[in-house]
């Protein structure tokens, strides 16, 4: 017991002198890291569960969590508590037995919008983004303005060609007659041959 | 074939932070699930991932950053204003994201932004300074480093081992009391000098008007003299002399709390300031001055003048540390033939030990001019008395400090608090008498 409290005082004393150090600029990223978040979280899960009060409590949490541990696998979570969000918000309700009855009944049914799509796909790299800066970033850095705005530069540029690259690619998969399901697996596959590529050969 | 023998380094310069590996995942889980359930919308979700990483890890680096750290002053006083440099190098063509350095920071160096670490992001081929601006606000040898820096590149998803560079050493010289004695000086014993001697010769200071003799110059003839007495008669004069003092550093404890030069001073501050003060007024007078360091180690700086003597007194007085307890030297390693017959001693001790008085009462019956210059401060002095017995302790304690200078003074040493400029000028007078008094004796 003795312990256990000396551990807790001890916690709440280095918190106490984080605080007391923490910088502007470090706290700025990791406020970023929230924002994004909770931007995910909205965009991701369906409108019934975010005017939930029970859901908007699990959600600031979750949304906080990688601000707060930016370097654990939080953001993770985060980023795949989203897609999932956007998963079971965007699949069709489905009555029928079978693997597909159980996310048939937590599906909501809602339509795809190409905005909320994109913004969405937009914020959750932002918190990644964000997120690897504040891992790697000190709590108590002086920061020198060029890093944040090079960053931010950085991060959008990448937001944006993305985001060209998604619609185009979803005008394409609109206009073409072929099934949709092979042009995704291909892309897919492309894009993890590719990465798989880039990592092997630095290492 | 002899290279393959030979051990393969594994420290590569960048290595993946969790960041890339959370990328890769992302995107690996988002496209698969989209291949599994054909949603192409989850392949859009992927797509910053990938498109991200890709991008980063093109514009990777393959060496870690240059770091050099250079000072904009190599010599400080203590309370001067301190500016040191980093300059951080970026041999690689692509840029780093960021390079955060830290620097470790001694106890008496403030900076503007205390240790904090500092990030600043580095263009490629390019370097980057971070200025460190603060004030040294002690004494002494105060190493500032080590410092360590790492890089951060391809948008946080690749990160260099630290570089490490040594400490840079900071020097900071006690800032001097002004310290000013008219008085002439017991013995002066060189041949050429600012004091005049007691024994006539060339010189300018007038001794009298006495007889021609063999060996005097005639330009000496005092003609009006040697007129009205019909005799000729020459002018002496007192021959310039130097001397030479010793300036001994009682280091057998230190006393007090030392607030840098902005606060409390403690006993060594004192003690190192009103040194640095002793050595520059007699060596700006022309006289040989030496540094002897009693407590700790025995340290011992010969006597010679001018002033590159001077840097090496203050270099000398920056290693001064108190000893321990038991740190007594040997009467083989310290005692009055250390110092040489002629010279002024000046003690600065807080008499504070026994072993301080006992070494003063040796170097007096050793007939060395021994002048005790106590630095034990009136701020040092007081005292928070704890308890009931607090209070009488301390009276005690000073009751039995006053007896061993009330002893000392029976040896015939002088004890007197250090005050600055004029503050020796007494006692020196009663040392220079008792110098004339053994030169008339003997």
């Amino acid at each position: 017991m003795g312990e256990l409290q000396e551990y807790l005082t001890g916690r709440v004393g280095r918190a106490r002198d984080m605080a007391g150090r923490a910088a502007a600029g470090p706290l700025l990223v990791r406020l970023g890291v929230a924002v994004f978040a909770t931007l995910s979280m909205v965009l991701g899960f369906p409108g019934a569960v975010t005017r939930n009060l029970v859901s908007i409590a699990v959600a600031g949490v979750v949304a906080l969590l990688p601000a707060v541990f930016p370097r654990t696998r939080m953001v993770g979570l985060a980023i795949f508590a989203c897609a999932f969000g956007w998963f079971i918000s965007t699949s069709a309700t489905s009555s029928t037995d079978g693997p597909a009855s159980l996310i048939g009944t937590i599906a909501y049914g809602e339509r795809i919008s190409v905005v909320r799509l994109v913004a969405l796909s937009a914020a959750l790299y932002l918190m990644h983004s964000l997120a690897a800066l504040a891992a790697v970033l000190p709590y108590d850095a002086v920061l020198s303005p060029g890093v944040l705005a090079g960053w931010l530069v950085r991060a959008g540029g990448i937001v944006a060609v993305s985001a060209i690259v998604s619609v185009a690619l979803m005008v394409v998969v609109k206009l073409t007659i072929g099934p949709v399901f092979l042009v995704a697996s291909l892309v897919g596959m492309l894009a993890v041959a590719w990465l798989v590529y880039l990592i092997a050969r630095r290492a | 074939m002899a290279e393959r023998g030979a051990p393969r380094s594994h420290a590569r310069a960048f290595e993946p932070t969790r960041a890339l590996g959370r990328a890769v995942l992302v995107a690996g889980v988002l496209v698969f699930a989209a291949v599994l359930t054909g949603r192409f919308d989850l392949v859009v979700l992927a797509a910053p991932f990938a498109i991200g990483t890709a991008v980063s890890l093109v514009r990777r680096p393959q060496r870690v950053p240059t770091m050099e750290v250079t000072a904009a002053e190599p010599f400080l006083v203590e309370g001067n204003d301190l500016g040191v440099t980093i300059n951080l190098g970026n041999p690689n063509p692509s840029g780093f994201d960021l390079v955060v350095v830290r620097a470790v920071v001694p106890r008496w160096v403030r900076l503007v932004h205390s240790d904090r670490p500092y990030a600043v992001n580095v263009e490629g081929g390019t370097i980057a300074g971070v200025e460190l601006e603060g004030r040294v606000l002690r004494w002494g040898r105060h190493p500032l480093g080590p410092m360590t820096a790492h890089a951060v590149a391809a948008d946080g998803l690749l990160v260099s081992r630290a570089v490490t560079t040594p400490p840079l050493p900071l020097k900071a010289y006690p800032a001097t009391e002004h310290f000013d004695a008219a008085e002439v000086m017991p013995r002066a014993a060189g041949h050429v000098g600012g004091h005049r001697s007691r024994r006539t010769g060339e010189g300018g200071e007038l001794a009298g008007v006495r007889r021609f003799g063999p060996g005097d110059r005639l330009r000496r003839i005092d003609w009006r003299v040697s007129l009205r007495t019909r005799e000729i008669h020459v002018v002496s004069t007192l021959s310039d002399r130097d001397a030479e003092v010793v300036v001994l550093l009682d280091a057998l404890h230190e006393a007090g709390r030392s607030d840098g030069i902005d606060g409390k001073a403690s006993v060594l501050d004192i003690t190192v300031r009103a040194a640095a003060g002793i050595a520059e007024h007699y060596l700006h007078r022309g006289d040989r001055v030496a540094l002897l360091q009693y407590g700790g180690t025995v340290r011992h700086l010969r006597a010679a003048s001018g002033r590159r003597h001077y840097m090496t007194a203050l270099e000398f007085l920056l290693d001064v540390a108190a000893g321990g307890h038991d740190d007594e030297p040997p009467p083989s390693s310290f005692g009055p033939h250390m110092v040489q017959a002629n010279a002024l001693v000046m003690v600065l001790t807080p008499l504070l030990d026994v072993r301080s008085a006992a070494m003063l009462a040796n170097l007096a019956r050793a007939g060395r001019f021994v002048v005790a210059v106590d630095t034990l401060a009136d701020p040092v002095l007081r005292m928070r008395a704890t308890g009931k017995w607090g209070e009488v302790a301390q009276r005690m304690w000073r009751l039995e400090r006053e007896a061993i200078i009330g002893q000392l003074r029976e040896h015939g040493v002088p004890v007197v608090a250090w005050g600055g400029a004029g503050s020796l000028d007494e006692v020196l007078r009663g040392v220079a008498r008792v110098a004339i008094g053994r030169t008339v004796t003997t």
